[in-house]
């Protein structure tokens, strides 16, 4: 029996498996961009817009495998569903895999929610010789139903009418007695939520923790310990996990369900990019590959962006022409001494501020951010985290911190949101620890491979080497101190696809204007800061304290102590004052690599802090900033010592 | 516990096979009721348990029968069902991808990780889990 719905404005909730185009079809439908790729986990936190033709608040939400939740992202996805006013969900599911589609299409219908089906990535699943059966699937099902492919924008306007019409799915799922009868006992005894009495009972029972929790919140103590008699009861009657007997349910509705449309007796060909998926993550040419790309990427965002583009924007167009025209426009319009050296001093607003972010930054994040947007949009993070699985084992993780950890190459503040994709605490806890620790983002990387790129490929080796071998150390001692099991390793394969280049131009620009915001007025805050801690005679003494640490420990000139002093607050800052100090000559080959070492190991920037105490709190951020800077000096001191004892020069 | 042998599961516990023996009130073995094979039990010999958690058993946890990892690559196999060592968690994350009792699915490879082909997806999982799933010929 079908029932259609009265429609008004609200909001309607997108909803599907990871990376089947949630973000994209959200896109399509709200004109609101939204930072997708071909990678499960890209979305980790809720976002809402407008639509453009429709007037409902669409939300896009991080995918969910079924429910019962695992992850916090996950987790993100039952708490719309539970505490939004929502007038319809919008599930998006993958064309060519109707089973897993239809598994949740069953979970979310029985929350009695008003449903829309997309099945989209059409195109892939008529690549492969099965056409999706829209119009065969809404009958079985009572849904509207709609094939989409929504990175190309069809199939949008039919599915913007089908959600005029939303409607209640015709699917009821029978479970066993004891599961029957706790649902009906448990519907008496729960209160009311946004989805139905059977499906909030349901999701108790199976043992979501996002429902023990709201209805922990909602019960005095006298109902929540009813509430898990009956689910003890429950439990104890059918001897096997309730969630196991409500999964093996409603796998049979599923099923018969496929059973009933076209596409089940189509039989799927084999495509060209399966062989170059597979080639990705073989064992003996997975390396070469990998091989590859790192030297592709290193081409690209270390010797064009980091050399060319910023030899050309800070040495020629900064350099030559705009900064000395405001050096001598200040000069003309300012009679304060203080003005001019605020705005064109040595730590000048203009002079140090816009010309490190815009001259020197810039064009690194900006190609790294295409390169990147290219590996991802290309499916090909997953396929590394298949080949760096081992390495993650060592440190007590798993191939899945691999993609929090890439991502953290473009930026660490991002990265560490990202480690909600992880299935533990102590997962979580061990990804950010060595976020902060070791993983350089792509504006330091830059003037890493600017810097030490320049000396030789030892330096660079070298730098590479210890950081990495810091990073594993401090993983493997972390991993046996941090209680809790190492999470194993599963993880999805999306397809290998061509990355289109619209989406990561697009991309790339939301990105960097991102980090712009971001970066720049933490660059002007840093140089007023130094301005001022210069003006008032505390900077000369802050050297000074610091100078026994970098003079007598990391054995540099005590002009560095400057470039640490800023790298506390971004340590790319602080890596682009090093590098200004190699180039007017003050640094040799061995103490711009300790240098370069020591501030890679610095706590990444003000930001990041703050996420890791908004993330997990600011106990967390103190211990990991308490740890980390005092371990960067003691391993940059050490690294000296040991390459003056060898004798390494360059 | 599991007999490395016969594959019994036992409870080293209860001392079914060996409350006869002299040495039983000390011993930190456990023997298999079914066939009498010795075991160590890591859970009551401290020294034992150190041991085995500096150097990890490849083989510890592992079921009797065919099971994933072992796989001839580039075969379609059905899955069997899982081991009872498998957690509840894992048995159903595994099934939402839809490897579970009855389906088939083409094994891809076995190293870094197993990779198999299940509808039109690729799952990748590690040895640890691929282990405890048991598989027979494709019917």
């Amino acid at each position: 029996m079908t029932g259609e719905m009265p429609r008004q404005a609200g909001f309607v909730a997108l909803v599907g498996h990871p990376n089947v185009g949630k973000s994209t079809l959200f896109e399509a439908l709200t004109g609101h961009r939204v930072i997708a790729a071909n990678y499960p986990g890209t979305t980790v936190e809720i976002v809402r817009a407008t639509g453009r033709r429709l007037g409902d608040t669409f939300i896009d939400s991080p995918g969910i495998l079924s429910f019962p939740s695992r992850t916090e992202d996950e987790q993100a996805t039952v708490r719309v569903l539970l505490d939004e006013e929502l007038v319809g969900v919008l599930q998006v599911g993958d064309a060519k895999n109707l089973r897993r589609t239809l598994l949740l299409t069953v979970q979310l219908a029985e929350m009695g929610v008003p449903l829309t089906l997309a099945l989209n990535m059409a195109d892939e699943a008529h690549d492969r010789g099965l056409p999706p059966d829209s119009d065969g699937l809404s009958r079985l099902l009572g849904l509207p139903v709609v094939a989409t492919t929504a990175v190309r924008g069809e199939g949008i306007e039919p599915l913007e009418a089908a959600l005029r019409r939303p409607e209640l799915a015709s699917i009821r799922v029978r479970y066993p007695e004891p599961i029957e009868v706790a649902i009906r006992e448990l519907a008496k005894l729960l209160p009311p939520a946004s989805v139905r009495e059977r499906s909030l009972a349901l999701l108790f029972l199976a043992g979501d923790p996002v429902v023990e929790e709201w209805v922990r919140a909602r019960c005095d103590d006298r109902r929540m310990g009813e509430a898990v008699r009956i689910r003890s009861v429950a439990a104890e009657a059918l001897g096997t996990p309730l969630s196991s007997a409500i999964l093996e349910a409603r796998f049979e509705v599923v099923d018969s369900l496929v059973g009933h449309t076209t596409q089940a007796s189509a039989g799927s060909r084999p495509i060209r990019k399966q062989r170059v998926s597979r080639m990705t993550t073989h064992p003996l040419w997975g390396l070469p590959l990998l091989a590859i790309v790192l030297y592709g990427m290193y081409w690209f965002v270390g010797v064009f962006g980091a050399g060319t583009l910023v030899g050309w924007l800070e040495g020629t167009l900064f350099g030559r022409y705009i900064n000395p025209w405001v050096i001598s426009a200040v000069g003309r319009v300012s009679a304060w001494d203080w003005l001019q050296d605020l705005l064109v001093g040595e730590y000048g607003l203009w002079t140090m501020g816009m010309t490190y972010a815009l001259a020197l930054i810039l064009p690194i994040v900006a190609t790294f951010f295409f390169a990147f947007g290219l590996l991802e949009d290309s499916g090909y993070l997953p396929r590394l985290a298949v080949l760096t699985n081992r390495i993650f084992r060592a440190m007590g993780l798993n191939g899945t911190a691999v993609v929090p950890m890439v991502l953290g190459l473009g930026c660490v503040t991002m990265a560490t949101m990202t480690t909600r994709i992880l299935s533990s605490k102590r997962d979580r806890l061990l990804v950010i620890l060595l976020l902060s620790l070791g993983v350089p983002c792509s504006a330091q990387l830059g003037v890493v491979m600017g810097m030490l790129g320049g000396i030789s490929m030892t330096a660079m080796m070298i730098w590479a080497g210890v950081v990495i071998g810091v990073l594993v150390v401090v993983g493997w001692l972390a991993a046996r101190l941090v209680p809790g099991d190492r999470s194993v390793f599963v993880t999805e394969l999306p397809p290998m696809r061509r990355p289109p280049l619209r989406p990561v131009v697009l991309k790339t620009v939301a990105r960097v204007e991102w980090y712009i915001r971001e970066v720049v007025p933490l660059f002007l805050i840093g140089s007023i800061l130094l301005f001022i801690l210069d003006r008032v005679d505390l900077l000369a003494w802050l050297i000074g304290v610091a100078e026994p640490l970098v003079v007598d420990w990391l054995k540099l000139p005590a002009e560095a102590a400057t470039a640490f002093m800023m790298g506390f607050f971004r340590r790319d800052f602080g890596a682009t004052g090093l590098f200004l100090i190699a180039g007017d000559g003050l640094l040799s080959p061995l103490q711009m690599v300790v240098s370069m070492t020591t501030i890679t190991l610095f706590v990444p920037c003000v930001a990041s802090v703050l996420m890791i105490a908004k993330e997990r709190g600011a106990g967390t951020a103190a211990a990991v900033t308490a740890l980390v800077f005092p371990l960067a000096i003691f391993i940059g001191g050490l690294l000296g010592r040991v390459l003056e004892f060898i004798g390494w020069s360059a | 516990m599991a007999c490395a042998i016969c594959g019994t599961r036992f409870d080293p516990e209860a001392e079914v096979a060996c409350g006869s023996c002299p040495m039983s009130g000390a011993c930190t073995l456990a023997c298999c009721p079914e066939c009498g094979y010795t075991t160590v039990d890591i859970n009551s010999s401290r020294s034992a348990g150190l041991l085995a958690r500096l150097f990890p058993s490849r083989t510890e946890g592992r079921p009797v029968g065919a099971t994933l990892d072992g796989a001839t690559i580039g075969g379609e196999v059905a899955i069997a069902g899982f081991s009872d060592a498998m957690t509840t968690g894992h048995r159903e994350l595994l099934r939402a991808y839809g490897i579970e009792p009855g389906r088939t699915v083409r094994v891809e490879q076995h190293s870094p990780v197993t990779v198999v082909g299940v509808d039109e997806t690729e799952i990748a999982l590690e040895a640890d889990l691929a282990k405890l799933v048991f598989v027979a010929a494709k019917p």
